[in-house]
């Protein structure tokens, strides 16, 4: 029984003192995490999370590494989005990071703040072919240069043209439409559709319609390391949600609880059944694929009907770094270089991991790009004169939002609480998590 | 009983014999059981001393944990979420073991009645145990409850349409997970079994004389002869039902919601200490949970005193 009661604390404790054990090792800086020797070979170890295409591509490009440097050789560390920052954190606690790490922009404050990012700068890793400002949103104030971009994005509204024709409803102009027009076009499409068919999904609880929503209210989602919108915007946001819900634009409640948890070609959007979603764009290709007759890439709306102030940014979709621990620095950095800044490795990678920051790559690759790969890197290209400024790192503890703003919007959306409630809550919650 | 009886009598033969060559088996005795010491020593008793440790530290993971005293418990016990979280355990435990131990019982009676084909019940009987906490059986929770899944589509049948979606739904989603645990009734019921073949039926052929009929008799002879048994199923489901994490985890997608209505302590705990890098927290939250279980554990035996009847 004992052994029973204790199974959980024995869960916990694991890691826990693997990192007792790991802070010898660590403080004194000596690490192990691949093996290097004499003659310059290394073993370097590489770890990211992904889907099929992912791996595949990534398995393609460590083959292609080896005519670079058959010194160095990777052994590769494939994951899942849910299970890999779990792993990560317990390697990290034991001493046992991966060499080369593909990192997130929720992470970044939350690693590198720690020191637990190599700073590439330093190291040497040649960034004077990135775009303007696809490099700064991998630097941390204490850190410097912690990841470097692997790919950029940019939130998307998608479209299914299908449910467009089927309600007789005309695609609106998307560098004019307001978030009344989105609700009034969405309200039509649900009236004219079959039950169980909507305009659009509930998209308000979304981070990235979220950080949209407080941008064009002059506000952001964080300032100096702190929320950055206040409760009125947090209000405004919950109250949009109820909208879409009460109007009709979307489905209610329990769907919309259920559409969230859906895999991608599963999702309402995916199956038919809305017309309207929000989505990254480098999930755009895979969007495309699951949804019958493909999708329109369109811009938010705004507040003012204007494109210019969608207060758009570009976004890292995912960025690589390197192990402050790494036993071989150097090989992980010439590796970390390939996949960055070699046309070759461009090639193979494609725009999976978002359109490539260094823009001779970009330009190398845009030949080969699919039509779906197009409708991505179109959309980037149109947007670029009208983006916002560029919004601050997510801080520590700020990788816990996407859950405060979810259940806030449950809440609301289920009745529990009222907007105002749900828009204070958002605010001292994030300040809580933040601190 | 017995075992216990005869421990004492060997550690009493000992005493008496007063025999100075100790124990002269133990060396290999250890060798033997060196895999498992090593495993209980190694990764349960050091961890939980670690974690003790470290329930009164600020532990990121990533930096060395840092001494913070009573923080951690004056975090707790300012934490709603920490106290919805109780909440929700408790319903489950409170509402799902003796409903789950009940239809465990009642089956075990009926498959006692000496069926045929009683072993390939009993296997059917039991498969939910040995699925219920897996994930796939999760996931298939999931779809059945789910807006488009099984139970609304008989429920169209039925002439019941549009039934919400009882996992997205805060009202319900609780309810669900319950009733997974309900369905895992096979190990009790296994053990319900083995006790029910223990009842002598002289008792039942005396009662029958009697003229008690089945349903007194099933009062005031299985179940007051069954007490042990129950007893024990009590003490070990609430123990394991406390520690529930698979099912919420999956059913709600790691959560725990729809509006934390599935937030399960050890579910939380699991996100404070791995999606939050608060694993001193985390730490704190774990031996809470084994204090709340040994008084729970504790309650249980006292109150055993009043109803338990050892038939020796």
């Amino acid at each position: 029984m004992f052994t029973r009661r204790s199974a959980l604390a024995l869960g916990l404790a694991f890691p826990g003192l693997a990192g007792l054990a790991a802070c010898g090792p660590n403080a004194t800086g000596g690490g192990s995490g691949g093996s290097g020797s004499e003659d310059g070979s290394a073993s370097l170890r590489l770890a990211w999370w992904g889907n099929p295409t992912r791996n595949e591509n990534t398995e393609q490009v460590a083959e292609a590494f080896k005519e670079v440097d058959d010194s160095i050789s990777l052994a590769l560390e494939p994951g899942e989005w849910s299970g890999y920052w779990d792993k990560l954190a317990t390697q990290t606690a034991g001493g046992d990071t991966p060499d080369i790490i593909q990192m997130d922009e929720k992470y970044i404050a939350e690693y590198g703040g720690r020191g637990a990012l190599l700073n590439l700068a330093d190291a040497g890793l040649d960034t004077s072919e990135f775009a303007e400002g696809s490099v700064e949103v991998g630097e941390l104030p204490e850190g410097g240069l912690v990841a470097i971009n692997a790919g950029l994005n940019a939130m998307t509204f998608l479209i299914n043209p299908a449910v467009f024709e089927e309600a007789g409803v005309e695609i609106p102009d998307d560098t004019t439409w307001t978030w009344d027009d989105l609700i009034d076009t969405a309200v039509q499409i649900t009236e004219n559709t079959p039950e169980g068919t909507w305009g659009m999904s509930q998209i308000a609880p979304v981070q990235a319609l979220f950080q949209v929503w407080v941008r064009q209210q002059g506000q952001d989602q964080y300032k100096d390391g702190g929320p950055g919108f206040d409760a009125t915007v947090g209000t405004s946001l919950l109250e949009f949600a109820q909208r879409i819900q009460d109007s009709g634009a979307g489905p209610e409640a329990s769907v919309s609880v259920e559409d969230a948890a859906q895999s991608l070609d599963q999702t309402l959007f995916s199956t038919g059944r809305v017309a309207m979603t929000v989505a990254w764009s480098n999930q755009v290709v895979a969007h495309d694929q699951a949804v019958e007759g493909g999708v329109v890439v369109m811009r938010p709306p705004s507040t003012t009907g204007s494109a210019d102030d969608a207060q758009l940014w570009y976004k890292a979709s995912m960025y690589w770094s390197i192990s402050a621990s790494s036993a071989n620095p150097e090989a992980a950095l010439k590796v970390v270089d390939f996949l960055v800044n070699s046309p070759d490795a461009g090639e193979i990678l494609g725009v999976e991991r978002g359109v490539p920051g260094n823009l001779a790559v970009r330009e190398a690759i845009t030949p080969d790009l699919t039509e779906a790969d197009m409708l991505a890197v179109d959309y980037l290209n149109a947007i670029e004169s009208e983006l916002g400024a560029a919004p601050e790192i997510t801080p520590q503890g700020g990788g816990e939002f996407e859950n405060i703003l979810k259940r806030a919007g449950e809440d609301v959306l289920f009745g529990n609480i009222t907007p105002e409630e749900g828009g204070q809550r958002l605010v001292d919650e994030l300040a809580a998590a933040l601190s | 009983m017995s075992a216990v009886g005869e421990l004492t009598q060997m550690v009493s033969s000992r005493k008496k014999g007063g025999v100075k060559e100790k124990h002269p088996d133990n060396k290999p005795a250890l060798v033997f059981m060196a895999p498992w010491l090593i495993g209980l020593l190694g990764i349960t008793i050091l961890p939980m001393i670690a974690s003790l440790a470290l329930a009164f530290t600020d532990y990121s993971l990533l930096a060395p944990p840092e001494f913070t005293g009573l923080a951690n418990i004056k975090e707790m016990i300012a934490d709603t979420r920490l106290h919805n979280s109780l909440i929700v355990t408790f319903t489950y435990v409170l509402v799902g073991t003796p409903l789950q131990l009940i239809a465990a019982l009642l089956l075990a009676v009926v498959l006692n009645q000496g069926m045929k084909g009683l072993s390939f019940y009993r296997s059917v009987f039991y498969l939910p145990s040995l699925l219920g906490g897996s994930v796939a059986i999760s996931i298939l929770w999931r779809q059945m409850f789910g807006a488009n899944g099984l139970v609304n589509q008989v429920g169209a049948m039925l002439g019941f349409e549009n039934l919400p979606g009882w996992v997205s739904n805060p009202d319900t989603a609780l309810s669900t997970i319950i009733l997974l645990h309900v369905w895992t009734f096979g190990s009790p019921m296994i053990i319900f079994l083995a006790g029910l073949r223990q009842i002598p039926q002289m008792y039942y052929e005396a009662a029958s004389v009697d003229g008690a009929s089945k349903v007194s008799q099933f009062f005031r002879i299985t179940i007051p002869l069954l007490t042990p048994i129950i007893f024990f199923n009590v003490v070990l489901q609430v123990i394991n039902a406390f520690q529930t994490f698979t099912q919420a985890f999956v059913v709600s997608g790691g959560t725990g919601g729809p509006s934390d209505s599935t937030m399960f302590y050890t579910l939380y705990l699991y996100q404070k200490g791995f999606g939050q890098f608060d694993m001193g927290y985390a730490s704190a939250m774990a031996w809470l949970l084994l204090i709340i279980v040994a008084i729970f554990t504790a309650i249980n035996f006292f109150v055993s005193k009043f109803w338990v009847f050892y038939d020796d």
